[in-house]
């Protein structure tokens, strides 16, 4: 990439550079016998042998030669105990990196001791520079990370009190994973007392395993790469999705991996932090990184369950982004199509047939913005317009798995089928205003998006995030109702 | 980017009073050691001086190498220490600030290649020290990442993230000069 680059760089040096080899052969050549200057002792008598002492012993030491022999051993001593903890201290052995978006790297020595905080990104960078007070002071990892995402806290990465973090260790030794341990309770511990509702994900990877992976990285800390990588091939992510995933952030990926209830691996633990509550952990043993239903159940804004494959979702799934009490017992119906800003489609009713698959692309397009507070009201929540202005374009191409970002044999592909595009929505873009209705039969026939296509059109690259319009379905209240046709009626007034 | 490859005979020879093979060290090398060392002094006359003080060690200490990977990071480090050793004598003796800025003035108008010329501006410009000595080491002196990585005792992931931006920084300073930009910095 930067071949052409190093060339000119190169060709510049070459040019600048003195020849002085005359000059250096001109000077009195020197020869250094030591690179560390250790004092010798050379015994006299032993190269020497006295003619008193005959054959037998041709040393005999003095009171000075007893000196010099203790200042010799305390010096060699001196250089060995003092290179050793010197190597000890500065040698790495262990690298912590720490993603949010801004992603920074922690090197360890063998005691587990900070040897160097270094960016791996521009956010990164903003925030060590930010920290240094903070990072002088930090005696130990723990504090070091702590100070980090203080400062990452300040800076505002951590939107509407939620915190998702990724950990990752490279180590050399297995007999170091443990290294992580107690980093991953401060971080829970700072994210109880600072009230986040949190996701931290702890993943650990060996050295060697990474070494291999260096050239394979582009512009991720080696931690998010390695987690990636090892997220795609337990689940068969193609390299398009990984790329994609790999421009979110953390949240982003979290996101993805709950709703599409991803298999993660041993190495990978999801430790859960209910804003404030210290709650379940997740591992990776466990095959799904989906969060137990009790816990869904505890508070609002959680992810509703994605169906995936070939499931028929059930009329209790709604989308995320239709707020619920956590009481409520209305059964909720899926989500209605959402109008594509470029699509002059009106607010069409949800069909049974798209349901699941249309509820499933919702949610992965809308996820981040409910980041937004768990107080966000209905109306809130369908302000789409603006709120689809502010939607970070990364989620919509991220989040939405589609036909070329899985592979053939992922069990997500089906889900993939019906994911609205220009092309699948294009036909409803004449349908009149339909009454939101569950059972509105004619539309589904229509929409091509209901037909599993064996090789379904990739979404616009164009096209803003469906959240356009306010989902009309059944179960919404009249207010969003309303709102939707008002929002459809300023779309055509605008036309 | 162009790998130094340096016979590792070469050095048990330079140890035995072969001066042809110091010569041959020497040609292979000189380029690339002098630009570490100016990316370390940003300034020509130290560079070449401490240039000279190195291969006068290499020279004289050419029996103490024991192999061990790329000979050509023994040579930058005995350069370092110099470097390192130079510049604390320089703390200790205090010096006027018009000397300072004197000496920090780098010319590169004997380079006839005018991208060259307008890299090197920039590469002395905008990187930061440590940018910049990842820069020159795999650029200029032919190091590889994992070489870079173990020099600096820096994680190899940092050196890539590290050089990958700052490679993105000349480009963009460089190319918004040639275009008659305005300052980048």
């Amino acid at each position: 990439m930067f071949d052409s680059t190093t060339e000119i760089i190169r060709r510049g040096f070459d040019e600048i550079t003195p020849d002085i080899f005359d000059e250096i052969m001109a000077r009195e050549p020197v020869c250094i016998e030591e690179e560390v200057f250790v004092p010798k002792f050379v015994p006299k008598a032993a190269s020497e042998p006295s003619a008193k002492s005959g054959t037998k012993s041709a040393f005999k030491a003095t009171p000075k030669s007893k000196g010099l022999i203790a200042f010799a051993a305390v010096a060699a001593a001196f250089v060995c105990v003092f290179s050793g903890v010197l190597y000890n201290q500065n040698h790495i052995t262990e690298t912590l990196y720490l993603d949010v978006n801004p992603s920074i790297s922690i090197s360890l020595n063998k005691d587990g001791e900070v040897v160097k905080v270094d960016d791996e990104n521009d956010d990164g960078a903003m925030v060590i520079e930010q920290a240094e007070q903070e990072l002088s002071e930090a005696d130990d990892l723990s504090s070091t990370v702590i100070a980090l995402l203080k400062e990452i806290k300040n800076e505002g990465y951590f939107k509407n009190d939620k915190a998702d973090v990724l950990l990752s260790l490279q180590y050399s030794d297995e007999e170091r994973q443990k290294v992580l341990d107690p980093i991953a309770e401060s971080v829970n511990d700072f994210m109880d007392d600072e009230n986040l509702e949190a996701v931290v994900i702890l993943h650990r990877f060996e050295e060697e395993a990474a070494l291999e992976e260096v050239a394979n990285k582009k512009h991720l800390s080696l931690g998010k790469h390695m987690f990636l990588k090892k997220l795609a091939e337990a689940n068969h992510l193609s390299e398009k999705a990984k790329k994609k995933l790999a421009e979110g952030s953390i949240a982003d990926i979290e996101t993805f991996i709950e709703s599409q209830e991803l298999k993660i691996t041993d190495e990978i633990e999801i430790i859960k932090n209910e804003a404030g509550d210290n709650s379940s952990s997740t591992s990776g043993s466990q095959g799904s990184a989906a969060a137990p239903a009790a816990e869904q159940a505890s508070n609002t804004p959680v992810l509703p369950e994605i169906p995936v494959a070939s499931e028929t979702p059930t009329t209790a799934e709604v989308p995320f982004y239709i707020e619920q009490s956590p009481a409520s017992t209305e059964p909720a119906t899926p989500a209605a199509p959402q109008k594509q800003d470029t699509a002059d489609t009106p607010a069409t009713a949800e069909t049974p047939g798209t349901s699941g698959v249309q509820g499933s692309t919702e949610v992965q397009v809308t996820e981040p913005e409910p980041a937004a507070p768990t107080t966000t009201s209905k109306q809130e929540t369908t302000e789409t317009p603006e709120a689809t202005a502010d939607t970070p374009e990364l989620i919509v191409d991220t989040l939405v798995p589609t036909a070329d970002t899985l592979e053939p044999n992922c069990t997500l592909d089906a889900t993939v089928v019906s994911e609205p595009t220009a092309d699948t929505l294009e036909p409803v873009a004449d349908t009149p205003v339909v009454e939101p209705t569950t059972d509105t039969p004619e539309p589904v026939a229509d929409t091509p998006a209901v037909e599993p296509a064996a090789d379904p059109p990739a979404p616009a690259a164009d096209s803003p995030a469906p959240l356009a319009k306010v989902p009309a379905s059944g179960n919404h209240s009249n207010t969003v109702k309303e709102e939707a046709a008002e929002a459809d009626a300023n779309d055509e007034a605008g036309q | 980017m162009e790998r130094t490859a340096i016979p590792p005979e070469l050095l048990p020879q330079i140890a035995a009073g072969d001066e042809g093979a110091f010569e041959r060290l020497y040609r292979a090398t000189y380029r690339q050691v002098y630009s570490f060392l100016l990316s370390l002094t940003m300034n020509q006359d130290d560079a070449k001086d401490l240039l000279q003080e190195t291969y006068i060690r290499v020279h004289g200490s050419a029996h103490l190498y024991r192999e061990q990977g790329n000979p050509m990071a023994w040579i930058m480090k005995i350069g370092r220490n110099l470097f390192l050793m130079e510049k604390r004598k320089k703390t200790a003796i205090p010096i006027d600030t018009d000397t300072i800025q004197m000496q920090k003035e780098l010319s590169f108008d004997n380079i006839t290649n005018v991208e060259s010329k307008l890299y090197l501006e920039e590469l002395f410009t905008i990187l930061t020290e440590e940018e910049r000595t990842i820069v020159v080491l795999h650029s200029a002196a032919g190091f590889r990442h994992r070489e870079i990585a173990e020099f600096l005792d820096m994680p190899l992931g940092t050196v890539l993230s590290k050089y990958n931006r700052a490679m993105k920084k000349l480009e963009a300073a460089a190319k918004k000069s040639m275009s008659g930009g305005s300052d980048v910095r």
